[in-house]
């Protein structure tokens, strides 16, 4: 009775424990980012790409998870040629997702793998491309989103030659493009050069434009003045009018014209007269002679 | 042997009491571990998304919440109200002060071929935690790449000048534009809230330099024009006084030509009025009058020639003594 007890609980622990094993064994789980595919005898039977709960044939069936997100793969910095053989260095990085499990996993199996080949397909396709550009079609002012629909196309392109290994490739974009270090020095002396003009120029444009200032004020002041002088110059001749209108109104009659005359003349000789060492010569018959002579 | 079967049952009866401690032990540990994964805190920063088997199943907002235990659900935490950064081309340190600079993300290639070192400043939030979580295996990576590569972009069609002066603030919208509608596609869960040039100058400090030089020179030139227009204030008005000056003096010249006229006249018409009286002795005395204002001054010969011969009489002592 007892032996039989002992018996009948190790068989229901052992059961227990087959249960636990087995659905342990029959049960998996899928993450959100992750496709699982049922391999049974190294062939993959089905693939599961919905997260949660799953079931599979316990001991037979093994599980392979792939991933499922986007992977960025930051392709290593590399040399191309533009159309006028000019190096460039392109820096870019790939978007991209696996698509199709199976497929992937025939044709590369690892991430690894996939991004190697998406390397060489992502380099030949710029190369392809810049090949085709100068780099003035490269580095130029034109709008900023051409450059998005130019990644576009060698996304386009990238994508269609890897959708036969199961990925989808979702943006291929560069990120950094380089010149050869020798350029880079032509360009700093260059921008040197064109700054060095652009200050001389500030400097001989600041000068003209002060001496056109200048100018323009002496021009004027100049013809403040020659205005002012002018018209000081008629002010006076008009006085100058006046006071011949008012001497000729003045002496209107023979009588005043006459003792007028009379006036200038005293005036005159009177004035032609006074002053040091003055010398009269006058002739014997002049009135003054003869009162001089016979008193 | 008796003696010995005792003893054994004695251990036998404390064995089974410390397996039943032992067990209660175990079954007391259970419990704790059962009940401290059962639940879980999310801070206010954060959102917590709980997967079932690995699905994500509901998303729980800050507070203390519970799930099953055993691994059946598991829970992560994003940080959903956070403003992430990213600095582009310069690290800092935790004090916010620059650590070092990132050649390879600054240095970059304008649209009119010069060569600018623009360091940028990113600020995004997490939108949609589960986006975030399983949409992209490193979405903040992948953000990082996408904003370098649209800098570039923007950067590349833009002039040095508007890189390292006026055109920050288009630069820093188009960038912006550009990366969240890219963003748009990649639907990581990410939302990019600002990007901020937060420094750009020329490369070498040559460069720099020539830089420096052309803003000097658009002082000088400023102070030059400056310089000129002062002389325009003060030359004017200068000009203005001289010509005002001229003309109050010929407008006083001509007051004082009328005046001499009215004074001459007035003299004149005194004088008259007297001649008018007597005019033959006035014109006499007048004529006498001055010959003897003039005469003590003057040498007077007189001509005694009678055609032939020159005789010059001389006054000199009559007149000196006549004084």
């Amino acid at each position: 009775m007892k032996k039989k007890t002992k018996t009948t609980i190790i068989i229901a622990a052992a059961a227990v424990l087959l249960l636990i094993i087995g659905i342990s064994g029959s049960v998996f789980t899928v993450r959100e980012n992750e496709y699982a595919c049922i391999m049974r005898f190294s062939k993959i039977e089905s693939t599961v790409s919905a997260s949660g709960l799953h079931f599979k044939v316990p001991f037979i069936d093994s599980v392979l998870y792939f991933p499922k997100d986007v992977q960025i793969y930051d392709i290593p910095p590399s040399e191309v040629l533009t159309a006028e053989k000019q190096n460039m260095t392109v820096d870019s990085y790939v978007l991209w997702q696996i698509s199709d499990p199976v497929t992937f996993y025939k044709t590369l199996g690892t991430t690894a793998e996939a991004e190697s080949r998406l390397d060489v397909v992502t380099y030949n396709a710029f190369k392809n491309y810049m090949g085709t550009l100068n780099q003035s079609q490269i580095i130029n002012m034109d709008d900023a989103s051409e450059r998005n629909d130019i990644y576009a196309n060698i996304t386009n392109y990238v994508a269609s030659i890897t959708d036969s290994y199961g990925i989808k490739v979702v943006d291929v974009k560069i990120k950094r493009i380089d010149m050869p270090e020798l350029n880079e020095q032509a360009v700093y002396t260059r921008m040197i050069s064109e700054r060095t003009q652009m200050s001389e120029k500030y400097i001989a444009d600041g000068e003209y434009e002060a001496s056109v200032i200048r100018n323009e004020v002496d021009k004027e002041v100049k013809t403040i003045i020659s205005n002012a002088e002018a018209e000081a110059e008629k002010i006076i001749a008009e006085g100058e009018a006046e006071y011949m209108r008012m001497l000729a109104d003045a002496y209107n009659t023979d009588e005043k014209k006459s003792f007028y005359e009379f006036v200038i003349a005293i005036d005159t000789l009177k004035a032609s007269l006074t002053g040091e060492n003055k010398t009269v010569i006058l002739g014997k018959d002049s009135a003054i002679a003869k009162l001089l002579t016979n008193p | 042997m008796l003696a010995e079967q005792k003893t054994f049952s004695v251990d036998l009866k404390n064995g089974k009491k410390l397996g039943r401690i032992v067990l209660w032990c175990f079954i007391a540990l259970l419990a704790v571990i059962l009940v401290s994964t059962c639940w879980f805190t999310v801070d206010e920063k954060e959102q917590g998304v709980v997967t079932t088997f690995g699905k994500a199943t509901r998303v729980v907002e800050a507070g203390i919440h519970f799930k099953l235990p055993f691994g059946i659900e598991n829970v992560k935490k994003v940080e959903v109200n956070v403003f992430h950064k990213i600095e582009l081309g310069y690290r800092t340190d935790s004090n916010g002060n620059v650590i070092s600079t990132v050649d390879d993300e600054s240095k970059m290639i304008t649209g009119d071929y010069n060569i600018v070192n623009v360091d940028f400043f990113v600020e995004y939030r997490i939108t949609d935690p589960v986006k975030y979580l399983y949409n992209s295996e490193k979405p903040v990576v992948i953000l990082t790449n996408l904003i370098q590569s649209q800098v570039r972009n923007v950067i590349g069609s833009s002039d040095v000048d508007s890189v390292l002066t006026t055109g920050k603030n288009e630069i820093q919208a188009k960038v912006k534009e550009l990366v969240i509608q890219e963003l748009t596609e990649y639907d990581i869960g990410i939302a990019l809230y600002d990007v901020k040039i937060q420094d750009s100058d020329p490369p070498t400090t040559e460069v720099i330099e020539a830089f420096k030089e052309v803003k000097t020179s658009q002082q000088k030139a400023e102070t030059l024009i400056n310089e000129a227009k002062a002389y325009q204030n003060a030359q004017i008005p200068k000009a203005q006084a001289d010509a005002d000056k001229l003309l109050r003096n010929a407008e006083y010249t001509k007051t004082a030509r009328i005046n001499d006229a009215v004074k001459q006249i007035a003299m004149f018409d005194a004088m008259y009025n007297e001649y008018a009286l007597n005019p033959e002795i006035t014109r006499t005395r007048m004529y006498y009058e001055m010959l003897s204002t003039v005469l003590p001054e003057l040498k007077v010969y007189i001509d005694a020639s009678d055609g032939s011969t020159e005789k010059l009489l001389p006054l000199e002592d009559f007149s000196g003594s006549g004084n």
